[in-house]
């Protein structure tokens, strides 16, 4: 239920997109991570992209989100509403609306980019809510030698009164930033329960997963549940 | 006046009553029942060794200090939404170096229900009780025996305190493992804590125990109604068998109490 592992998107986990070519997004949803297997484009979902002719720093600077509920249970991954139309450098956003539903994984296009969950590469955010203290290493399964670490330790949060402080500051996000293969801050410190924004620019395709999950050794890890 | 008594003392009852004891031996029991708002399943046995005999006219075996060994094992699961109040993730709202507003959605999560692995407890209290004798037909024998008259309360709270330990003990490390419970873990602690107290663990450990105590019955003396008393001389002299009609069974005093099994015979 709480594995960091950004090839399979669980109740407490988002995959972000910002979208940055025009014309229309394609994408589709699947039960594995399998980012290097080809759209099925009959049954890809579509939305247009409004270029709004900004250049390249504003469409940076700029971006609504568009949130897309992903059911996943027993078997079946089915999505929600999506929106019709959205603006050149808004992002899509994709998140369990099962408690207890399995995991999914997104993969698509815009123009001739390509991105997924499973591997993330350029404007993409994973997120991941930590529900348990602990010392998380974690690295690129596919074998980047991208790493960083996030240490999460226990409030101590005594009482009725304690427990809404500790949720009031799950309210409070934090930033890993990636870019190609620089990771800032490579150590982080929260409270159970935060949760970690990993935003990824201008890299080949990694993932955040965490190292016990991965073999010692190879380059390319496997998800072991 | 019967035509056939033995009389026993008190040292030499004590050695029939320790003679039923273990012609008792362990018992074992399984069940469920009620713990706080929960389901306990839970398997126990027991045997009860020991005591001294006290013999009180007419008819009462007070045996004091009697041992009651036994083990238990407690099985015990719950759901955690029965104690805890729902709970869910807020939404997050930060800003990314390439969007400047990103906020997740609110995520709630489900408690888990717990299972704690089971619980075992082996302990021994000792107790005090008035048993009254009987003398009863059974089958082709005459019987005398004892049988509880009232069961005894027992001192639990020593047992409950070391059982709570135990309980609370699993229920630690079963949450130490639950995602996301950190901030509440002082209160799940607390509530969990409030419904397996002490006196709680009494109230469920003292019914489960007395199951044991109830009709508990040692039997000190059993014979043949139909017994020899000169065996066959040969083919033409048949044995001499006599048939106990009666028996009964009572504590007389006069210098010392004594335990007397008083028979009517007739012959066969």
């Amino acid at each position: 239920m709480n594995v960091l592992d950004s090839r399979i998107l669980g109740p407490t986990n988002c995959f972000i997109q910002k979208i940055t070519e025009p014309g229309e997004v394609v994408f589709e949803t699947r039960k594995a991570a399998a980012g290097f297997l080809p759209l099925a484009e009959h049954m890809a979902h579509r939305v247009k992209v409004k270029d709004l002719k900004l250049s390249k720093a504003k469409m940076r600077a700029r971006g609504g989100t568009h949130h897309i509920a992903v059911h996943s249970q027993k078997g079946a991954v089915q999505i929600g509403d999506t929106p019709g139309e959205v603006e050149l450098g808004d992002a899509l956003l994709f998140h369990n609306a099962n408690r207890d539903g399995g995991g999914f994984a997104v993969s698509g296009r815009m123009g001739k980019q390509v991105f997924s969950s499973a591997e993330l590469r350029d404007q993409a955010v994973f997120t991941h809510a930590f529900g348990l203290p602990g010392r998380y290493e974690w690295a690129d399964a596919n074998g980047s030698g991208v790493e960083g670490v996030i240490i999460v330790e226990n409030d101590p949060a005594e009482g009725k009164r304690g427990a809404e402080r500790a949720i009031e500051r799950m309210s409070e996000g934090a930033l890993v930033h990636i870019v190609g293969d620089k990771v800032k801050p490579k150590e982080l410190r929260i409270a159970t329960g935060q949760t970690v924004f990993f935003a990824v620019e201008d890299t080949d395709g990694i993932t955040i997963t965490d190292k016990t999950l991965l073999k010692k050794g190879k380059g390319k890890g496997k998800i072991a549940y | 006046m019967s035509e056939l008594e033995i009389a026993v003392d008190e040292a030499q009852a004590a050695l029939l009553v320790a003679r039923g004891q273990s012609m008792l031996g362990t018992q074992s029991r399984s069940g469920t029942s009620s713990l706080g708002p929960f389901d306990a399943n839970w398997s126990a046995s027991a045997s009860i060794t020991g005591g001294s005999v006290d013999l009180r006219a007419p008819d009462i075996i007070r045996l004091a200090n009697v041992n009651f060994n036994f083990s238990l094992g407690l099985g015990l699961s719950f759901d955690l939404s029965d104690i805890l109040p729902d709970f869910c993730i807020p939404q997050v709202c930060i800003p990314i170096p390439f969007l400047p507003d990103l906020c997740t959605p609110e995520v709630c999560i489900n408690w888990p229900t717990i299972t704690l692995p089971t619980i075992n407890h082996s302990g021994m209290v000792t107790f005090t009780s008035d048993f009254r004798l009987n003398a009863t037909a059974d089958g082709s024998d005459w019987v005398a025996d004892i049988e509880i008259v009232d069961i005894p309360n027992l001192q639990l709270d020593a047992i409950s305190t070391a059982i709570v330990a135990a309980i609370m003990g699993a229920v630690a490390l079963a949450l130490s493992t639950i995602p996301f419970i950190g901030p509440f873990l002082a209160l799940a602690t607390a509530a969990i804590g409030a419904i397996f107290a002490v006196s709680a663990i009494t109230g469920w450990l003292g019914p489960i125990l007395s199951l044991f105590l109830s009709g508990l019955t040692f039997e000190l003396y059993r014979a043949p109604q139909v017994q020899t008393v000169i065996p066959a001389g040969g083919a033409f002299d048949p044995a001499v068998q006599i048939r106990i009609t009666s028996l009964g069974a009572s504590v007389v005093s006069s210098d010392e109490d004594e335990l007397l099994l008083a028979a009517d015979i007739a012959p066969v």
